[in-house]
């Protein structure tokens, strides 16, 4: 926003003459136009669906999106069978980092094969027959036992399918923009948000967190996220006051209740908010490491300690990253 | 003291080269001087290791967004099926009488320096797919040709990113439509699957480049504070050694601290602003070409500082025929209204960065390069087209005042010596030092078949 605003007047005459969906929506056939120009319409060309289906052209009233969707999801169809696996490639895609065909967009010729083809078909052959049910299909891949292996490789596995190819393990893979939002606002309140324009409210600076974790743009159709590690996105978590700081504050004074506790004494309940698992004892001795180094650097302030270790914990990997 | 800075800055460089994250590497006369330990001068320990010669140790690339039309640019047609869509004329320009069109008069100026490729074919004919392909020469997910260079150079100056696109506008800019952006997105300008810190730094703004650099604690404190969150990421990665992003991100905090005060330095475009003649030359004034010329004032900065690949993507302007376009010129309106303008805001700048890059004794070693994602062809190259693109280089050592490759009679098809987008690629890394058959991570690789296309450098 901040970026726009010495734009904003330009930007609104803009939208004024030249975004058709400001003017009253038009809905119907549409005109060829000659050579491109919209100033020379030519006759008007018939809504139809895509001629490599068969083509065909429905009794359309409105705007024929209800038209199309039906036509989209016939039973036994080219059309239905590809929307079809397309839905579960992606429901498998976002429960497992990629898709059992690689290239989500493109399910094609032009793509690539998957090598469990039987499984993909299976899972859209279901989806269809549990009446287009997005949920029964998730359930049916949370529950099974390809989604609950561990992201740990053997050497072996490694040695034979080190792209990890067939699933034989989950990936290791960051989260999206979204939950790392939801996260930060939950452990800044200690509550949950569902309405993502209430959690934005909530947390501060949250167009940065859009900006640096590859939020989506609404403009751009894309049938996969990225996830980019920068330098930028360090230097907000590392650097930038509503990021990570003011959330350690108040995630500190939750955790001391009223009490001005030390590191080590809340250090159990510090990583089950924040990584929802105990420190190992490994961690419990970098803890006491950690507070113990800061004393000798002659600060003596036990909240301050575990602020800084939950910054610290924020900026960590495990933090942002799904195994 | 020292020798434990040195050490950590060694092992902490974010951005691998051939020989490894061993040591720091330069390119010749550019020292990182801008970490701010005047003790710790990083004079290049040793030149790289290249696959042979190479002269080009960075590029520019001014993207023109939307596919420029080869046929009103730098090709012209042979013959034109209708005359009143071609509304620009085009003259011989330079010694060599490289035809360029005339709503280029600067770039005309210097087409001694300018070889036109003309040939270009293989792009793909949508925009999203377009930019990534133009970019990564693959319609999955492949790396990236600057994340490649800056792969095979190893990093120039391990306190900056190595990889930038420049967004954004220049204060006081009411003539850019929007901040510029590849197509494709950050797929065009990722690793692939070379290592995740080689994807292009994306700059936004360009008053405050990149934010949250001021840090509340001492650099002391900080490097013990990295060191801490090292020691805290090394559970996660021991665990899964096969997830190569897990150490990129650690790396990433390390190359953020250095940045804290490289940055600042290097985006600082004050001292030189005040010289009359660099905003003459990079047209820092009038309204068209201020943030054009201001990004590419930045990009020679970032290069002169040993960044290696630095994007500045051509931004909507106002069309002298109402609205604003890009260079997906679709209609006639656009191409009569739209081109001059988009011309215009590069025309000087461009020029004016190759002069500057001469003066200082740079074009040398600096490649710099205009063209889109695709060409363009039908009646008036109106519509999108992958048959036949135009790009221009200059400087790293091509040779200047040529054309090389033709296209058909029309302009719509390359049909002499033609050069495919990965042979571009291929010839660009070439022309840096590298042979596109050895550069190899991790079963990534380039394709065996791209040929190097010599006539444009030798």
């Amino acid at each position: 926003m901040r970026r726009d605003a010495p734009f904003r007047k330009e930007a609104e005459d803009d939208k004024r003459a030249f975004y058709p969906e400001l003017l009253p929506p038009y809905v119907g056939d549409a005109r060829l136009l000659r050579r491109g120009d919209v100033l020379e319409p030519d006759r008007l060309i018939r809504r139809g669906y895509p001629e490599f289906f068969g083509s065909g052209s429905p009794d359309s009233k409105g705007s024929g999106r209800l038209e199309l969707a039906h036509w989209l999801t016939t039973p036994d169809t080219i059309q239905s069978s590809l929307v079809a696996r397309a839905a579960a490639n992606r429901v498998w895609q976002h429960l497992f980092g990629a898709g059992l065909c690689r290239t989500p967009k493109e399910l094609g010729r032009l793509g690539e094969t998957p090598e469990l083809p039987a499984l993909l078909d299976g899972l859209a052959t279901r989806f269809i027959n549990a009446n287009w049910s997005s949920k029964s299909l998730i359930r049916e891949i949370v529950l099974s036992d390809a989604y609950r292996r561990s992201a740990v490789a053997t050497p072996d596995a490694l040695e034979r399918d080190p792209d990890n190819r067939l699933f034989t393990r989950q990936s290791v893979r960051r989260l999206e923009c979204e939950p790392i939002m939801n996260t930060m606002a939950w452990l800044r309140h200690g509550k949950r948000f569902d309405d993502p324009q209430e959690r934005n409210a909530n947390l501060l600076g949250y167009q940065q967190y859009l900006q640096h974790f590859d939020g989506p743009m609404t403009d751009d159709l894309i049938e996969r996220r990225v996830a980019s590690i920068s330098a930028t996105q360090a230097l907000f978590l590392m650097n930038n006051e509503s990021a990570t700081r003011i959330i350690a504050s108040d995630l500190t004074r939750r955790l001391s209740n009223g009490d001005s506790p030390q590191l080590s004494e809340i250090l159990i309940p510090l990583y089950e908010a924040v990584l929802h698992r105990p420190p190992s004892d490994d961690e419990q001795r970098f803890a006491e490491a950690f507070a113990k180094r800061r004393r000798e650097k002659g600060a003596n302030n036990p909240a301050a300690d575990i602020r800084e270790f939950i910054k610290l914990l924020l900026c960590g990997n495990e933090q942002i990253y799904l195994e | 003291m020292t020798s434990s800075r040195r050490r950590f800055l060694q092992r902490s460089i974010a951005t691998p080269s051939l020989l490894g994250a061993t040591g720091l590497f330069g390119a010749p006369g550019i020292f990182a001087t801008t970490s701010g330990w005047a003790d710790d001068r990083l004079v290049p320990v040793q030149t790289q290791r290249l696959h042979h010669p190479g002269k080009v140790k960075s590029v520019i690339f001014y993207y023109c967004y939307g596919g420029p039309a080869q046929g009103h640019t730098f090709d012209p047609p042979r013959r034109v099926q209708d005359p009143d869509l071609h509304p620009f004329s085009f003259n011989r320009s330079g010694q060599s009488g490289l035809e360029i069109s005339d709503l280029f008069p600067q770039l005309q100026s210097v087409a001694d320096e300018l070889c036109l490729i003309r040939s270009g074919y293989g792009a793909k004919a949508t925009h999203n797919e377009g930019g990534q392909y133009i970019f990564t020469g693959s319609s999955t997910l492949g790396a990236s040709l600057g994340a490649w260079l800056l792969y095979g150079l190893g990093s120039g100056n391990p306190n900056l990113p190595g990889h930038v696109l420049l967004t954004g506008r220049a204060a006081g800019d009411s003539w850019a439509k929007d901040d510029g952006r590849v197509h494709g997105g950050a797929r065009a300008i990722g690793a692939g699957g070379l290592p995740p810190s080689l994807q292009a730094q994306v700059i936004r703004d360009l008053a405050h480049p990149i934010e949250n650099l001021i840090s509340s604690k001492t650099a002391a404190d900080q490097k013990r504070w990295l060191t801490e969150l090292t020691a805290l990421n090394r559970g996660l990665a021991a665990r899964f050694p096969q997830v190569a992003e897990l150490n990129s991100r650690t790396e990433s905090f390390e190359t953020a601290y250095r940045m804290q005060t490289a940055a600042p330095e290097a985006f600082d475009i004050s001292k030189e602003v005040e010289n009359p003649s660099i905003r003459k030359r990079y047209g820092l004034d009038p309204q068209p070409t201020r943030s054009t010329g201001t990004k590419l004032l930045l990009a020679r900065r970032l290069v002169e500082r040993g960044v290696r690949f630095v994007i500045v993507p051509s931004m909507r302007t106002p069309s002298l025929e109402g609205g604003s376009v890009d260079w997906d010129t679709h209609t006639p309106t656009t191409v009569r209204g739209g081109i001059p303008n988009l011309a215009k805001s590069c025309d000087h700048p461009l020029a004016g960065l190759i002069t500057d890059l001469k003066d200082r004794g740079m074009l040398d070693q600096t490649l710099v390069i205009w063209g889109g994602e695709m060409g363009r062809g039908g009646n008036g190259f109106m519509n999108h087209n992958g048959s036949a693109f135009s790009w221009w280089l200059a400087g790293g050592g091509v040779r200047g005042g040529t054309a090389y490759g033709a296209t058909d009679e029309l302009g719509f098809t390359a049909v002499e010596k033609p050069v495919h987008v990965r042979d571009l690629h291929a010839t660009i890394l070439w022309m840096s030092g590298l042979d596109h058959r050895q550069l190899k991570h991790n079963g990534v690789g380039f394709d065996d078949s791209c040929k190097v296309a010599t006539g444009i450098f030798a």
